[in-house]
């Protein structure tokens, strides 16, 4: 469906050049909604618009469809309108001089149109008429739930609305790919729940092929079926949402993609056949599953532990397995959860325990983490140069 | 229009919707720098210049005698003054109109800022003359009435002809232009820091000169360097008040010898004073750059809209209101009543009974015969209509290049733009001429409309970018963006969805620009010829070559006539237009 092979692009801020993305490979299949997950910078939003054509590459392949878009090798690179996409922008970039119906029939009037519509309409391949658009923009009315809604001023919308606009006009044409540039970071925190759901269903529902860029990591775990994390202009991890969340590949996409505990450590029992290992850190010795790559003795590893996994106890339990002893900063209860901030020999600790749990501060609880839900993980070369320049500076 | 575009995409693939675009802006930008390449290169020839000798045969001997001529000294030391004069004189009045309207609760402001706009439509020639007319030596009305009251005074004593009355009146010409550059700054201070002050216990003045006008240094040296720039190379107030006395500028010195009243032009001479009058010019660019670097400590006027605080004028308002009127008296009234009075009577006498007896119309019948013998009304619509229309799409089209492409060359494409700002309007109006007399067997440009049109939208076109660029900024890019991922050109962007949206922007500047090749003279004196007399072309000619007072008058009378009411027309029209007058 659409291939992006090696794909390489520099900008020059500020007269620096700045590498934005460093050699990407993807492939995203028909039906599928792909998502580009990072934190701003990372190069996700350069790729988006090197596969719409609104940014050259300097160096790589994109292939939609069995066209060649882009190719460093062969020269090709296909402009903009004549690329089978739709794209949502983040402002949404509605017309504000044209009305909603002008808006969503704007591709239909003077968009290019696909090869097979000419075969099938040999002598009216360029413009559809007047009556077909009408149906056509419609049926998009409908899809995003605005019917009725065709003559009004698209200034006059609230910002949901305008995103819907924005979706029908985006979708109108039935392109090979959408192109989705985080789209919900401008809707309030409400509204931005139901439009994703509502988006969910949408793009199963009609099969659409999805490109989706967000650095929201709810917005990726509920919308995609395939996730790409990417740190500094690379791919870190590439997964299912759930693969992503339960088996982090490295410390920094644990850390992203939902909350973690990270405590640095160090090898000191090599993986078992369950790839359990056991980690020496400043907190005592933890048994952990390893889920990304192979780690042996003496390796410098991240030590994660999800604040949701982690069992509170108020009097010591019996066992001794991943057990540590800490004092409670601050407990909130916020309904079905408590948040539960401690500190273990000053090492902060965040816990989210099931329920209502009445806490003193300075109160001595027991932490136990249960080993296989823990994860050892290579630590981040980034992660270790930051340590040495504090260390430096202490 | 589908078959050229399939032939085009099959005989030139390289070749963007876009292209043609490109074509554009470069063209223009070439023609901005070959006609400054022109009054350079001018300089080194001698005699008419001819297509044989192009490039060989220079000399310096134009320079020689330019530098050996008596009047030259003197010429550029009144030039220099000139321009420092007329720029004091229009801060002495433009500052505190611009501080009175934008800042306190004066009343009347609305009328103020009509009033403001409508100061366009009298060209400074016409200005010149309607002084003339009341204030020259023995015939001057105002003259004429002093000395009825005062019988002792035997001439005079009001004198226009000089440099001190040059001083002011092109101080006056310039004030509305200098205000309406200096408003978006006074409006955009933030009023916390002046709160800020008076809670620091300073009383209003000692905010106003320690606080206000300190933050408004950028705006004023914008706006200071903006009248220096080009009242130095001004030309008809100039010659309509001093090179009839002998008393000369650099730019009069330079209409001489490409006019010169006997003999043949004399161009590598003109050329020089164009070189000469860009070392003021340039310098004054220097100077400014440098400041602005250092004005980042300035950076607290920020774009956002404030609502400045207005300071209740009190006990002083009719101070305000005294100083307002005054300027109005003198800049609009005083000569508009001087040019109406002397289109009626055959001779420039005092408003009496008598006189009353002797008024007749002949001026304007005459005057009309003129201008429909020589096709003036015919060539004036022509000029109005292409430079308005050219401004804006040249304006436009550099400015889309500039700042919504990514083609090689889009900064200097800006630059470029901006160079007819620096450089005296009147080397261009050389450069056209030159340019003109030098490919006569080739594009016959010569003595026509056109070479008027080309000229004068070469100087529009840094006015006609500015005012695009700031409006074309405010739109963001994802609107563009949008119609290209919809399966839209570049170009159907531009004229589907930047074109509308911006359209308050180009209407302004079709209207601005339109207007100012209305009241124009001196590109078209440079250029003139019998086939391409305009209205401000006739009107100088019927008072400088023939002296017909009277039929000079009432054809200026109608020229300002017509422009107030299609500005008023306009401003009832467009009501966006006065916004977009203040933001420039």
């Amino acid at each position: 469906m659409l291939e992006v092979k090696n794909l390489y692009k520099t900008y020059i801020a500020e007269g620096k050049p700045v590498q934005a993305v460093r050699g990407v490979n993807f492939t995203i299949e028909q039906g599928d909604v792909y998502t580009l997950l990072g934190p701003s910078g990372c190069g996700k939003t350069t790729i988006l618009r090197c596969v719409a054509g609104l940014e050259t590459p300097d160096s790589g392949e994109i292939v939609l469809e069995d066209k060649v878009l882009y190719s460093s090798i062969t020269k090709t690179s296909v402009p903009t309108h004549k690329r089978h996409i739709g794209m949502l922008f983040q402002s949404y970039a509605i017309w504000p001089h044209l009305n909603i119906f002008d808006n969503v029939a704007f591709p239909l009037i003077y968009g290019e149109r696909r090869k097979h519509h000419h075969r099938q309409h040999p002598h009216q391949h360029h413009r559809k008429d007047k009556e077909t658009i009408k149906k056509d923009v419609a049926r998009a009315m409908e899809l995003v739930q605005l019917s009725g809604m065709e003559n009004r001023s698209a200034t006059l919308l609230s910002g949901g609305q305008q995103q819907r606009v924005a979706l029908a006009r985006a979708i109108i044409r039935q392109p090979s790919i959408l192109l989705l540039d985080e789209p919900l970071s401008n809707l309030d925190a409400r509204l931005r729940d139901d439009v994703r759901k509502e988006l969910r269903i949408l793009v199963k529902q009609h099969n659409l092929t999805v490109l989706y860029v967000t650095h929201d990591q709810i917005e990726a775990l509920s919308l995609s079926d395939k996730i790409a994390v990417m740190q500094n202009g690379v791919i870190v991890q590439e997964g299912t949402p759930s693969e992503i969340c339960v088996s982090p590949s490295c410390a920094f996409v644990g850390e992203f993609v939902g909350k973690a505990n990270k405590i640095e450590g160090v090898v000191v029992d090599e993986e078992d056949s369950n790839r359990m290992c056991t980690v020496k850190t400043e907190l005592g010795q933890f048994k952990g599953v390893a889920s990304g790559a192979k780690v042996t003795r003496g390796n410098d590893v991240a030590f994660l532990i999800r604040p949701a996994i982690i069992n509170v106890y108020q009097q010591k339990p019996g066992t001794e397995v991943n057990m540590v002893e800490a004092t409670v900063t601050t407990a909130i209860f916020t309904g079905t959860v408590t948040e539960i901030a401690t500190k273990c020999q000053q090492i902060p600790i965040e816990v989210q325990a099931n329920g209502m749990y009445q806490l003193e501060m300075e109160q001595k609880v027991y932490l136990q983490f249960p080993p296989d839900l823990c994860r050892v993980l290579p630590s981040d070369i980034k992660d270790k140069e930051n340590t040495a320049s504090k260390a430096a500076v202490a | 229009m589908n078959i050229l575009r399939r032939a085009q995409s099959r005989l030139f693939p390289f070749l963007k919707p876009e292209s043609p675009l490109y074509v554009v802006a470069l063209a223009a930008a070439a023609v901005i720098l070959i006609m400054v390449f022109v009054v350079f290169w001018a300089t080194f020839k001698e005699g008419l210049p001819t297509t044989q000798n192009l490039f060989s045969e220079f000399s310096f001997q134009n320079y020689v005698k330019v530098f050996s001529y008596p009047l030259m000294p003197r010429a550029a030391l009144n030039s220099v003054i000139l321009a420092f004069g007329t720029t004091f004189v229009s801060m002495f009045f433009a500052v505190p109109m611009a501080w009175l309207i934008h800042r306190t609760t004066l009343p009347l402001k609305q009328l103020f800022v009509t009033l403001m706009l409508l100061h366009v439509v009298i060209p400074s020639f016409i200005r010149c003359m309607g002084w003339i007319m009341l204030i020259s030596p023995e015939t001057g009305i105002l003259n004429q009435a002093i000395r009825t009251v005062l019988p002792f005074i035997e001439t005079g004593p009001l004198n226009p002809y000089g440099l001190p009355f040059m001083v002011f009146l092109m101080g006056m010409v310039f004030t509305p232009t200098l205000f309406l550059m200096l408003g978006g700054a006074f409006m955009a201070i933030d009023p916390s820091l002046e709160e800020s002050a008076e809670a620091s216990g300073m009383n209003r003045l000692q905010v106003l000169f320690r606080i206000s006008l300190p933050l408004l240094k950028p705006a004023l040296l914008a706006g200071s360097m903006f009248v220096f720039v080009t009242a130095i190379s001004m030309f008809e107030v100039p010659a309509m008040l001093g090179a009839s006395h002998n008393i000369h500028v650099l730019s009069t010195l330079m209409y001489d010898a490409v006019r010169p009243t006997q003999g043949l032009p004399q161009l590598g001479i003109a050329g020089v004073y164009g070189v000469i009058l860009l070392i003021p010019t340039l310098t004054a660019l220097f100077y400014y750059t440098r400041m602005m670097k250092l004005s980042h400590k300035f950076r607290t006027i920020t774009g956002k809209g404030y609502r400045p605080k207005l300071i209740d004028l009190g006990s002083w308002t009719w101070a305000g209101l005294a100083f307002i009127i005054l300027y109005y008296i003198t800049d609009m009234v005083f000569p508009l009543l001087g040019v109406i009075w002397t289109s009626l009577v055959p001779f420039i006498q005092l408003p009496s009974l008598e006189a009353v007896s002797t008024i007749n119309l002949a001026g304007y019948v005459q005057g009309i015969e003129i201008l429909l013998k020589q096709g003036a009304i015919g060539n004036t619509l022509k000029l109005m209509l292409f430079v308005g229309l050219s401004s804006v799409i040249i304006g436009l089209v550099m400015s889309w290049v500039s700042l919504r492409t990514k083609m090689p060359g889009r900064y200097a494409i800006d630059t470029i733009a901006m160079v007819p700002q620096v450089v005296p309007g009147i080397a261009f109006a050389f450069a056209m001429a030159f340019l003109g007399l030098l490919l006569v067997k080739v594009i016959p440009l010569y003595g026509t409309i056109t070479s008027i049109i080309i000229a004068d939208t070469v100087r529009r076109i840094p006015f006609a970018t500015r005012t695009i660029n700031s409006s074309l900024i405010q739109i963001h890019p994802e609107l563009e963006e949008a119609v290209q991922t919809s399966g839209g050109s570049k170009v159907l962007a531009l004229r589907k969805v930047i074109m509308p949206l911006i359209a308050p922007a180009l209407l302004y500047t079709f209207i601005w620009s339109l207007l100012n090749a209305y009241r124009e003279v001196t590109t078209a004196l440079f250029l003139v010829s019998p086939q391409n007399k305009v209205l401000s072309t006739v009107i100088w000619s019927l008072w400088w070559d023939a002296g017909h007072t009277q039929t000079a008058a009432a054809v200026s009378v109608i020229m300002v006539g017509v422009a107030a009411i299609f500005i008023l027309i306009m401003l009832k029209a467009f009501p966006q237009i006065r916004r977009g007058m203040r933001q420039h």
